[in-house]
Order: structure tokens, then C-alpha cells, then sequence
């Protein structure tokens, strides 16, 4: 069992920068809790903080209901797996899994046990006498993961594990941990500033932007409903479509107004819009991709369509990204690989109004979400 | 073995470690005058004395210690090198010296530098010196590095980085390294541990949130960090005009606000993006007009137009010079 609760967590260092502001999460027990955010926000700051490696220097950090403020980190229960991790290179796989155990003066036979069973979590049982230099970048990977699971620690901590590996090996180590963490049903925290692994590892995901955390949702929901510009903007390959537009309202009816286009928006994101008085104001008109969708007869009857020329064709396989101006700001389109469309073409495309996000232009929060 | 036998050995033992010839003056006369009991308690003590002093000189008198005197400047160039003949170490090695400082004193240092020692174990030549209880120094032979083709400091910065991993989740202890740049000879040695340990020093004030410096890559942080305040001040106070007191050393509220860390880091990431607006933005994932407010509110707080070369520079410098003015 392992609740880890950090409540107005302050980081700020002798010279003035304040690299992390009043953080608050809870975390339940076996959750697999990701920080993301652009280097320096402060992820790894915080994830140094749980570990014990930084003071605190504001704030309450508990595990289990027990205050960790000024606990060492060697007596935290915690174990951790960092980017450049080494493995011993005289050593083979079962000393390199078992030393840390040895420092502690840990009886053999329970050595021996953690070990093994480690062995098997990871899958490494027919590797145990090799020494680290036959192994491949994934397996030595696994060591290193074996290295923290022997210790059996409430919370496993891995400051962008994967960074070191190759894309192909990121893929299967991702989904390594995810097997791994089903295995052990541990509280996992993952610092990452890859989005791709925040959205296929994490239970819930903490997105922090210049020490502030920005959002604390599941994937599907940061994804979905994001709570302001930064977040819409990070989270999502290729980037959400981001313009400034006019809010027109007439009676129940708001459409927004990018240059000598408008579009109408759905009752629901109208009435928001209303309520918050932006009637005649700048707001930010946000839309994905694949929201962007080619015109069909009846977009083209209802003459809400956006009619350009193809810039750039970017083919991805199964898909394909478009790229072409709206007023000006370029645009993306993501659609099927049987598109016609080719770079030059001629172009007609309308927007999914119930996947629009709108944000307030000065607080950068959403409106509509 | 008897004690007289016993004594012999130990006299050896002495003279071929430290070359000097050991003579016991007094003990035939003492032997003489006194009954067999009290020679044999005699013989004990001298036994024992010698002991501790085989010890003394056992423990001074290893490659590694003879490293540690030379590197902190206990021992003078003629007598190390002496010294570097009787060890066998090569003069003309090129070395990089790693300079490890450990958050706090741990009950057992020696533990640290067995783990990095095992963690090293691959790395012909390389030495791991304990300097005292929070303080530890790894030297590498860098003939390879010399004739790389990629830059030295990215081996290096990954070997530090591997290191305070290793020390982080093995030992769950914090530390501070700072690397040296490559020496040509052993000779260069005190000279780049006095770097190594100032770039700590330097690094520890204007960038305390980073665990790894690069001795050769201070940069103007070095500059600020051996003004005296009355310049800095003066340098402050001539930039930022009506913004900052040299009277008090602060800031106006309005100027304190566009030296925070948000900021900085914007103006930085400006900098290094060529003052490109579009590519800043992508980089710090901000929204464009958001960078342009925080370029204007600098400029309307402190005056600097950091859209301008000369203006981001300045700015750039009263940041470290307000650090420096701060911590120093």
C-alpha cells in the first residue's frame, strides 16, 4: 500500500528561481502517475523532491498518511530508475540485481529470492550469468528496472527511463513497463517529457508548464477537454489548430468569426460563450486535425467551408497530413491515406464544430470544456 | 614467531615501503637491565608501535594517496614526481578529472567511492580518490577522447551523469560534479582540480538547480562571479537606470517581476533561438503572443528590448549580475 500526498509543495533554490509552485496531488495506491511537460517545468524537480534528493522547501509531503519532509531518502521505501542508469560491467546480471541488497547486508538466501523473482517479472531468468556487455540495449534496460524491484519499494520513481533507447526499442520498453506494472501493482511515478508515453502509460497524467502544474487528468480527458491553450497545445501529434476569432452572437446563435469565414457553434458551446459575456470579444478557436475534415456536398451547401490550395502533402502510411492557410496561420489536416489531394491541389475543408475548443484569449483557459 | 623475528619483519616491511633504515636504539641495553618479563611486555609494545606506524605509512603510502597529495597541492612537483616513478604512473597520460561532492557527510564515504569503483570497474587506468567524508575525485585517462571525433564533453557529461545515477539510486545519495576539461599531462592536475572545484563553487551559486559542471563552460557566469559588488552594482545601476537602487542593491517591484524565472527562462530560451519569436515559442510551447507580452513587460520594466542583440545580452548579464550581487 502506498498513498503519496503532496500538498503546496514549493521548490525554490538560494538564487531566487522558483522552479516549482505550489504542487498538489493525491496519489492512490498502484496509480501510475506521469509528470510531462516541456524541459524545465519542474518535473523532474518534484520527482527529486519525492525521492528525497531535494529539500522541500514549502509544503507537506506524505506517504501513507506519514510526513517524508525530512525523511532520508534511503529510509523512504521508495526505488528509482533514471535515464542514464550503469550496470556494473564485471558484474552479471544476477550481482548487478543483488548488490545493492549486498551493501545493505541483506541475508543471501533473501537475496537470492528477490532476485529471482525479479528475474521473472522482467523476464531476464535465462540471462542471469551474463555479463552486461552481451546484452542488448532493452535487456540491460530490464536490469536496471530489476535493480529497483529487488528493493520490493511502496513507490517506483523513473526520471525518463527510456530517453537512452532507440524509438523502436521505446515502443516495446513502453510496453514492458506497462506489463510490469500490471505484474507488481505498484505505485509507479513517471517522468517523461515524451507525450506519446504519457498517453499510453499513465493512469493519470500531471502536465506542468514553468513549475505550475498546468491540468491532472486521464488521458482521454487531457486529451478531450483540455484546461487551457498550453495543455490543447501539448498534448496531441500534430499540434491542435489554434486561431483568433470573433465571437458573434445573435440570440441564442454565436459563431465565430476568423477574417470572412464564420462558423457556427453548437447550442451547448454557444450558451457557454454567452454566460461568460464574450459577446463582440477575441477568443481563441482551437480544433485537431482530424477534426479538419474535406468538404462534403451538404458543408458545401450549408457554405461553411474553408476553400484553399494544399501547401505541403505529408504521407504517414495510413494517414496523411494536409497543410494549407486559414486567414493567414497555417492549418492541419489529418485524414485517410485514399485522400486525392496531393500538394497544390485545390481544396475545400469544413471544421467538426462539436470538437471545437474555445479559449479566453488574456486567462488562456478554456471556455468551452 | 618469536617477537625478536617478529621485529625484523615489521623493520623490513618499513624499510621497503618507505625506504628508510629503522634502527631499534636502546633495546639491547633495556633487555639487559631488566628481568624476562618485562622484555617480553617490552617487545609487545614495540611490536605494536611498529604495527601502527606499518599502518601509518601503509595507508599514505599508496598510488592513490600520492594522487590526492599531488591533486590538492600537499606535495611539491619534485617530490611527486618521485612519487609518479615509484607507482608507475605514466607523466604524459591526458586525464579528465571528475570532482564529486556529496550533499552530506555518510557514515561510510568508502561505500560510495566501492560502488563507483565496481560501477568504473571497465575503465582501464581510471582512479576513485576519497578527498575527505563528502568529497570524492575520479580520475580518467582520456587517450581516447583526445583523438574522438565527437566533443570531448559528451562522454564526460555522460559518465558524471552516470555517476550521480549510480550514486542517486544505489546509494540515494545527492551529489554535485563537476568535470575538468581534458589535461594533457598528470601535471596539469592541481591546476584543473582548482577549476573543477570553482565551477562547483560558481555553478552551486548562478545554477543550483543543475548537478553537472563543466569547468569549461562557466562562461560569463565566471565573469560576474569575480566582480566586486560595488561593480556589479555600478554595471546594474548604469543598465537598468531608475529600475534598480545601487543604494539598496534591489530592484523596483515592476523589475523584480521580469527577473523571475519565468521570465528568464523565455528570454533565455530567445536567446538561444536566435531572438526567433516562432522558434522560441515551439520550443518553450508557448503561445506567440504570450511571449510577446513577457518580451514587452521586460521591456517596459527594465527597459531592454530584448528583440535587439545588444538589449538581450544586457539583460542577460544583469540577471547574473543581480545573482551574483544576491548569492555571491
Amino acid at each position: 500500500m502506498a498513498n503519496l500526498s503532496l500538498k503546496h509543495i514549493e521548490k525554490l533554490y538560494p538564487n531566487g528561481f522558483h522552479a516549482v509552485h505550489d504542487f498538489n496531488l493525491e496519489i492512490e495506491d498502484k496509480e501510475f502517475i506521469i509528470f510531462v511537460g516541456p524541459s524545465g517545468c519542474g518535473k523532474s524537480t518534484t520527482l527529486r523532491m519525492i525521492a528525497g534528493l531535494e529539500s522541500i522547501s514549502d509544503g507537506e509531503f506524505r506517504i501513507d498518511g506519514k510526513l517524508m519532509n525530512n525523511v532520508e531518502p534511503k529510509d523512504r521505501d521508495i526505488a528509482m530508475v533514471f535515464q542514464n542508469y550503469a550496470l556494473y560491467p564485471h558484474m552479471t546480471v544476477y550481482d548487478n540485481m543483488a548488490f545493492s541488497l549486498k551493501l545493505r547486508n541483506v541475508p543471501k538466501d533473501e537475496i537470492d529470492k528477490k532476485v529471482r523473482e525479479a528475474a521473472k517479472i522482467l523476464d531476464l531468468e535465462k540471462l542471469l550469468d551474463r555479463k552486461p556487455n552481451a546484452l542488448s540495449g532493452g535487456q540491460r534496460q530490464r536490469v536496471a528496472m530489476g535493480r529497483a524491484i529487488v528493493r520490493n519499494p511502496k513507490v517506483f520513481l523513473m526520471d525518463e527511463p527510456l530517453s537512452n533507447l532507440d524509438a523502436k526499442l521505446r515502443v516495446q520498453m513502453r510496453l514492458e513497463i506497462s506489463k510490469i506494472h500490471q505484474k507488481l501493482g505498484a505505485t509507479i511515478i513517471y517522468v517523461t517529457h515524451d507525450q506519446t508515453e504519457a498517453m499510453t502509460l499513465g493512469t493519470r497524467i500531471v502536465v506542468m508548464k514553468d513549475g505550475v502544474v498546468q491540468q491532472i487528468d486521464t488521458p482521454t480527458n487531457l486529451y478531450n477537454k483540455p484546461g487551457n491553450l498550453f495543455v490543447a497545445g501539448f498534448i496531441g501529434s500534430p499540434q491542435m489548430n489554434f486561431f483568433d476569432a470573433i465571437c458573434n452572437v445573435n440570440g441564442n446563435d454565436v459563431e465565430l468569426q476568423i477574417g470572412e469565414s464564420h462558423f457556427p457553434l453548437p447550442a451547448a458551446k454557444a450558451q457557454k460563450l454567452i454566460e461568460g459575456g464574450y459577446a463582440g470579444k477575441t477568443v481563441v478557436l482551437g480544433i485537431r486535425p482530424e477534426d479538419v475534415h474535406e468538404a462534403t456536398e451538404a458543408d458545401r451547401a450549408g457554405g461553411k467551408t474553408i476553400p484553399c490550395t494544399i501547401k505541403f502533402y505529408e504521407l504517414l502510411g495510413a494517414e496523411v497530413y494536409l497543410y494549407f492557410d486559414l486567414e493567414g496561420m497555417q492549418m492541419t489536416a489529418r485524414t485517410s491515406a485514399n485522400t486525392a489531394l496531393r500538394t497544390g491541389s485545390p481544396a475545400e475543408f469544413s471544421l467538426d464544430m462539436n470538437k471545437v475548443h474555445v479559449f479566453d484569449k488574456e486567462t488562456k483557459n478554456t471556455i468551452t470544456n | 614467531m618469536d617477537n625478536g623475528t617478529k621485529k625484523e619483519q615489521l623493520l623490513q616491511e618499513l624499510n621497503r615501503i618507505t625506504g628508510l633504515e629503522l634502527v631499534l636504539a636502546g633495546a639491547k641495553e633495556m633487555q639487559n637491565a631488566e628481568g624476562t618479563d618485562c622484555q617480553a611486555a617490552n617487545d609487545e609494545g614495540i611490536i605494536e608501535r611498529l604495527t601502527l606506524l606499518l599502518d601509518a605509512y601503509r595507508r599514505t603510502g599508496t598510488r592513490e594517496d600520492a594522487m590526492i597529495r599531488w591533486i590538492t597541492g600537499s606535495v611539491s612537483a619534485e617530490d611527486f614526481r618521485v612519487l609518479a616513478d615509484r607507482f608507475h604512473l605514466d607523466p604524459e597520460m591526458p586525464l579528465v578529472l571528475y570532482y564529486i561532492e556529496l550533499d552530506k557527510a555518510v557514515d561510510d564515504v568508502q561505500q560510495a567511492t566501492r560502488v563507483l569503483k565496481q560501477m568504473l570497474a571497465d575503465r582501464k587506468g581510471l582512479m576513485v580518490l576519497r578527498l575527505h567524508e563528502t568529497a570524492a575525485c575520479i580520475l580518467e585517462p582520456a587517450k581516447k577522447l583526445v583523438n574522438a571525433k565527437t566533443a570531448p564533453e559528451d562522454p564526460v557529461r555522460q559518465t558524471a551523469e552516470s555517476i550521480l545515477s549510480v550514486l542517486n539510486t544505489e546509494l540515494f545519495l545527492n551529489a554535485r560534479i563537476a568535470c575538468s576539461g581534458i589535461i594533457r599531462n598528470v601535471f596539469g592536475l592541481p591546476e584543473a582540480y582548482g577549476d573543477a572545484a570553482r565551477a562547483m563553487q560558481i555553478g552551486r551559486i548562478f545554477q543550483p538547480d543543475r548537478r553537472i559542471d563543466m569547468a569549461d563552460d562557466i562562461g560569463e557566469n565566471r565573469l560576474m562571479y569575480e566582480l566586486s559588488p560595488e561593480v556589479l552594482k555600478a554595471y546594474l545601476e548604469e543598465t537598468l537606470g531608475e529600475a534598480f537602487s545601487a543604494k539598496t542593491g534591489e530592484l523596483t517591484e515592476a523589475a523584480a517581476r521580469v527577473f523571475e524565472s519565468d521570465y528568464l527562462t523565455a528570454a533565455n530560451c530567445f536567446l538561444e533561438n536566435d531572438l526567433n519569436i516562432a522558434e522560441t515559442s515551439r520550443a518553450l510551447h508557448y503561445h506567440r503572443n504570450t511571449l510577446i507580452y513577457r518580451i514587452e513587460q521586460i521591456h517596459s520594466a527594465a527597459g531592454l528590448d530584448i528583440r535587439r542583440f545588444e538589449d538581450a545580452m544586457r539583460y542577460r548579464l544583469c540577471a547574473i549580475a543581480l545573482c551574483a550581487l544576491h548569492q555571491g
